[in-house]
């Protein structure tokens, strides 16, 4: 489960988010909402929540001044999407620059939505629901060790059927599935932070650094090194 | 025709009848001029027109080339274009007379030139435009500075713009006003003898016998300024300072050559000011298309409100109507691009169909039938809506079950084929004919509809691109786009 706030000074708009987190079944549980930039930041920074919908005009603060000033603070893992009725290139430049991860138009497209949020969740749903909080879990605890067997066991099914279901809705395997996933974090610490291969290694799961090296060679064809230094 | 009153140191002369320049092509200006008791008209030349004078009443002297005449009523005068001429009332009553002027060269004296200025809807400030100002010079530099004479350019008001040079010896040496001001005294003179509207030139023989010419720049029959300049002696009144007498032919080249700085002085004008009106219609433009963007927010702002409103109340087709309408609008409203991919275009006509559902309900379907391949092949905005929009006007106008609109694509080698059929009411041979016929001259109609798509795809795709309509009464319509990508 992913937490998320909603700030945005029009009580309307953060129902149809709320509607849409639920129409879709969403792993997302909205923490918090606010309705002006000022509150906005105070709620993202208490809750620091994994996803903030906001909306750009808003008293007080905009939203573009609220994740400049938000992500100003190191420890803020906030992924943001903005939710505007302006679609003005300047505010997409402005966005991108903050490391918005998308940019949504009012009113709010049901199936862009939808989009937007797979690509922060890094998975897209799949018709069961149980393999998609087995997915999210994944997801969500891929820094630890994370074993098939284990896996089952919390979700009261057979290794086998997990195994089953990785190849039915993602034709993959488990183990597979869990070092794409490893590595796609560690290319991402590689490139946006400046943490040492081992700290990266070590975020991205892997207790063993040989092991690190030897995957990341195998998935991206170059080292962790070679990687970072490449623009 | 109208009475039109000019006045002159010496007098007025009152415009009986002068040829309209834009409705006529008579060439004839009448008058009837007065020259007040003691006054006189200067020596002066027109070198545009020649006049026939009539004396009504009053006496004086007449002077015309070298011959001096006692002026009485009934008495016939005619002067050659380029004579000089000048009448002394020496008596204590007016002299009046008729007086005709006809252009002598056709060609040098078609009136005004016609050029047709945008006419802004803002009156007071293009007026104000045309005011001669110093960024004429390097017009001025070009044309008159060769012909090394004093050429000076005076505004409407007659301010100086450019101050002539080189003045002769006869004004330097002889000329006491020009020593004390630094200029001709008769370039103060208001006289215009010629009938207004003409753009001919005019002379002056100042009192130590140099000729000095006035040429006037006009724009739409409005006087923008004079050129005065020359100071060339003509005729063989001598003089102590002695300038030779300039030949005929001289004359007419100087003649010729201030007429062309008074046309390039024009021109430039004409092309400035229609800069500016063309700079005011798009500034008047970007402020409409900024006034349609805030009005969007609104717009878009509106319809979420409205979309949470139907969220609220679990009303969620409504929101889905809402997200298809918003899509389209946005759509139309702010795409600003020629080309877009197909994929945009069908988005566009499967919110517009959402919405016709919505009307129809279970009576229509759509049925879309696209090569994924085709998703991104460029298509001109904005072209296939309309012929969707189409089937419901036309095909389905008395339709009232079972309507089924087919909207497909494939890439057949390097063309795309795209295809929209309805199984509406169709039409006779005679109305399909009818209808090519009219989409292939779609420039004599009102841009919409199918003749709009296809100008569109004239204009962006050129001969490259085929538009075939097909139909059959009681059976539907179809029309197929084909393209090469």
């Amino acid at each position: 489960m992913r937490t998320a706030v909603i700030v945005d000074d029009e009580e309307l708009s953060v129902e149809i988010i709320k509607y849409l987190i639920g129409r879709y079944d969403l792993p997302i549980e909205v923490v918090g909402e606010a309705f002006s930039g000022d509150e906005g930041f105070k709620l993202i920074t208490r809750e620091n929540p994994d996803i903030a919908f906001i909306d750009i005009k808003m008293p007080v603060m905009n939203g573009l001044e609220v994740i400049e000033k938000v992500s100003r603070d190191p420890k803020c893992k906030t992924d943001f999407i903005i939710v505007t009725a302006y679609d003005y290139f300047e505010y997409a430049k402005t966005a991108l620059r903050l490391g918005a991860k998308d940019i949504l138009l009012k009113p709010v497209e049901p199936e862009l939505f939808l989009e937007s949020v797979e690509r922060i969740l890094c998975y897209s749903k799949s018709l069961n629901s149980l393999f998609d909080q087995i997915i999210e879990y994944v997801n969500c605890n891929y820094q630890e060790e994370i074993q098939l067997q284990q896996c089952a066991e919390k979700f009261h099914t057979s290794s086998s059927y997990i195994a089953r279901m990785f190849k039915k809705y993602n034709n993959t395997n488990f183990s597979a599935y869990l070092n794409d996933l490893r590595i796609k974090k560690a290319k991402e610490l590689l490139k946006e932070t400046d943490l040492t291969i081992k700290e990266v290694a070590y975020k991205a799961g892997y207790n063993n650094l040989n092991y690190f090296y030897r995957m990341f060679k195998k998935s991206t064809g170059i080292t962790p090194n070679e990687y970072k230094g490449r623009e | 025709m109208g009475k039109n009153m000019q006045y002159f140191d010496w007098g007025h002369i009152e415009w009986i009848y002068e040829p309209d320049p834009q409705s006529t092509l008579n060439n004839m200006s009448i008058g009837i001029t007065t020259i007040l008791p003691n006054k006189r008209q200067n020596k002066h030349i027109h070198y545009g027109d020649e006049q026939f004078i009539y004396v009504l009443s009053g006496e004086g002297i007449q002077l015309i080339g070298n011959k001096v005449s006692e002026m009485k009523p009934r008495q016939i005068y005619h002067m050659e274009a380029g004579t000089i001429h000048e009448t002394i009332n020496n008596r204590n009553l007016p002299i009046k007379h008729l007086l005709i002027s006809i252009p002598a060269n056709y060609d040098m004296s078609v009136p005004i030139r016609q050029e047709q200025l945008p006419e802004s809807e803002d009156k007071g400030q293009s007026g104000d435009i045309i005011r001669l100002n110093d960024e004429i010079r390097y017009i001025y530099d070009t044309v008159a500075s060769p012909l090394n004479m004093p050429v000076a350019v005076f505004d409407a008001e007659g301010n100086l713009v450019i101050q002539g040079k080189d003045y002769p010896l006869t004004c330097r040496a002889e000329c006491e006003a020009y020593c004390e001001n630094r200029i001709c005294p008769i370039y103060s003179l208001k006289s215009e003898y010629n009938p207004p509207h003409y753009a001919n030139s005019s002379a002056y023989i100042c009192p130590y016998g140099l000729t000095v010419i006035s040429t006037p720049i006009v724009i739409r029959s409005k006087l923008i300024g004079v050129i005065i300049g020359g100071h060339i002696r003509t005729t063989g009144e001598s003089s102590g300072s002695g300038e030779n007498i300039v030949p005929k032919g001289t004359v007419t080249a100087i003649l010729m050559q201030l007429k062309k700085l008074s046309e390039s002085i024009q021109n430039y004008y004409i092309f400035k000011n229609q800069e500016l009106a063309f700079e005011a219609t798009l500034k008047s433009t970007k402020e409409k298309m900024l006034n349609i963007q805030i009005n969007n927010h609104f717009l878009f702002n509106t319809l979420n409100a409205l979309a949470g409103m139907a969220v609220k109340e679990k009303a969620f087709e409504t929101y889905r109507s809402i997200i298809d309408i918003s899509g389209m609008l946005r759509y139309i409203s702010t795409n600003e691009k020629q080309f877009v991919p197909l994929r945009d275009e069908l988005q566009y006509i499967q919110n517009y169909t959402n919405l016709q559902k919505l009307r129809c309900g279970e009576k229509l379907k759509v049925i879309t039938d696209i090569s994924p391949e085709i998703y991104s092949a460029n298509i001109p905005f904005n072209c296939l809506q309309p012929v969707v929009e189409n089937c419901f006007i036309h095909g389905f106008r008395d339709t009232k079950s079972e309507m089924e609109v087919k909207i497909s694509g494939k890439r057949c080698g390097r063309m795309v084929v795209i295809e929209i059929m309805d199984n509406g009411a169709g039409m006779d041979a005679d109305t399909l004919e009818k209808l090519r016929e009219k989409i292939i001259n779609y420039e004599k109609y009102e841009i919409r509809g199918l003749m709009m798509v296809y100008s569109k795809l004239m204009l962006f795709l050129e001969e490259d691109f085929e538009f075939i309509i097909e139909s059959e009464q009681g059976k539907g319509t179809s029309v197929k786009i084909i393209y090469s990508v």
